[in-house]
């Protein structure tokens, strides 16, 4: 995407909209989910993925298990009992401001 | 999917380390990410090897991995914090620092020699800094974990400077020395909790 700032403000909302549908995830499979939905066009960097995941936990909205897989340890995050309302009002947020946003920039100029 | 080998795993996780990645628990995050990157390039170009393959990754993601690494710090902090926050308001703990904090009254501690609750309070620090990595029996470097040393230094300095510093009423000593004995309490209790959480974690490993 050309303004990766415009993506930045809303990464953690996408990443708690993903992990609500898919129960857990890693840190790989949420940067391919979002490569593959929306067609290549937002691509999610490690730099700004793990940096939000940690604040995520360390904020007690998502909890980690790790997991022994392919001659490796994988961490997997899921939304803590605070995390589901907190993804439910995010989203609802997230909502609203596009909404606001549609308003403003396709603003119908007043005839007469 | 091609999976990667044991010992390319390891070439993985000694690249990170040696680059500045020195936590175990943001390594084994990375290490995963790397390689799940690798088999998908290698199952998408089958004559790439394992070296070109990762060597083509690291330059064009070496920095924004180090960055991701770099920036967990700021979100350690802060869960440190709140995990002491969150034992030192629980009700055992409150009755355990009540309890010695009337104690500490009735024992009329300002008849005491001064020197020895700086001991006191130095031993406090530096036991409670030391036991961490004991009580984690792994010889890996865990971020919480080294975290919670530096604030456990920190908060038991910051009295210490308090104690040599200041001339506190007597009246206040036995407060001085309650609270310090209850925030001790908390780094405690978070330390234990945190270090069996972490073993039972990475004992996979």
């Amino acid at each position: 995407m050309s303004n990766s700032n415009l993506f930045k403000g809303s990464l953690s909302t996408i990443v708690l909209k993903l992990l609500k549908e898919e129960g857990r995830m890693y840190g790989y499979e949420i940067t391919q989910k979002v490569k593959d939905a929306t067609k290549g066009k937002f691509k999610i960097t490690e730099g700004a993925l793990y940096p939000t995941l940690h604040k995520l936990e360390a904020d007690g909205i998502l909890e980690v298990e790790v997991e022994r897989v392919d001659n490796r340890l994988r961490k997997y995050y899921r939304l803590t009992e605070k995390g589901t309302t907190e993804t439910a009002k995010k989203i609802s947020e997230l909502e609203e401001y596009i909404k606001t946003l549609q308003e403003v920039i396709f603003l119908k100029p007043k005839m007469g | 999917m091609k999976n990667l080998t044991p010992e390319q795993i390891k070439f993985i996780d000694t690249y990170l380390k040696k680059s500045g990645v020195e936590f175990l628990d943001v390594r084994v995050e990375m290490v995963d990410h790397v390689a799940s990157a690798l088999e998908e390039k290698l199952e998408e170009y089958s004559a790439c090897n394992f070296y070109e393959a990762f060597k083509s990754y690291m330059i064009k993601n070496k920095k924004s991995l180090l960055k991701s690494a770099n920036s967990v710090k700021w979100s350690v902090d802060r869960k440190v914090l709140l995990s002491i926050r969150k034992e030192l308001f629980k009700i055992p703990v409150l009755l355990v620092g009540g309890g010695i904090m009337t104690t500490l009254v009735n024992v009329d501690i300002a008849h005491l020699e001064k020197n020895l609750w700086f001991q006191i309070s130095c031993a406090a620090g530096i036991f409670t800094a030391y036991l961490i990595p004991v009580v984690l029996y792994i010889k890996q470097k865990i971020s919480f974990l080294n975290r919670l040393s530096m604030y456990a230094y920190l908060i038991n300095y910051l009295f210490f400077l308090l104690l040599s510093n200041v001339e506190i009423p007597a009246d206040w000593l036995e407060v001085i020395y309650g609270l310090l004995v209850w925030a001790n309490l908390g780094i405690l209790l978070t330390a234990f909790k945190m270090s069996a959480y972490y073993k039972k974690q990475f004992a996979r490993l």
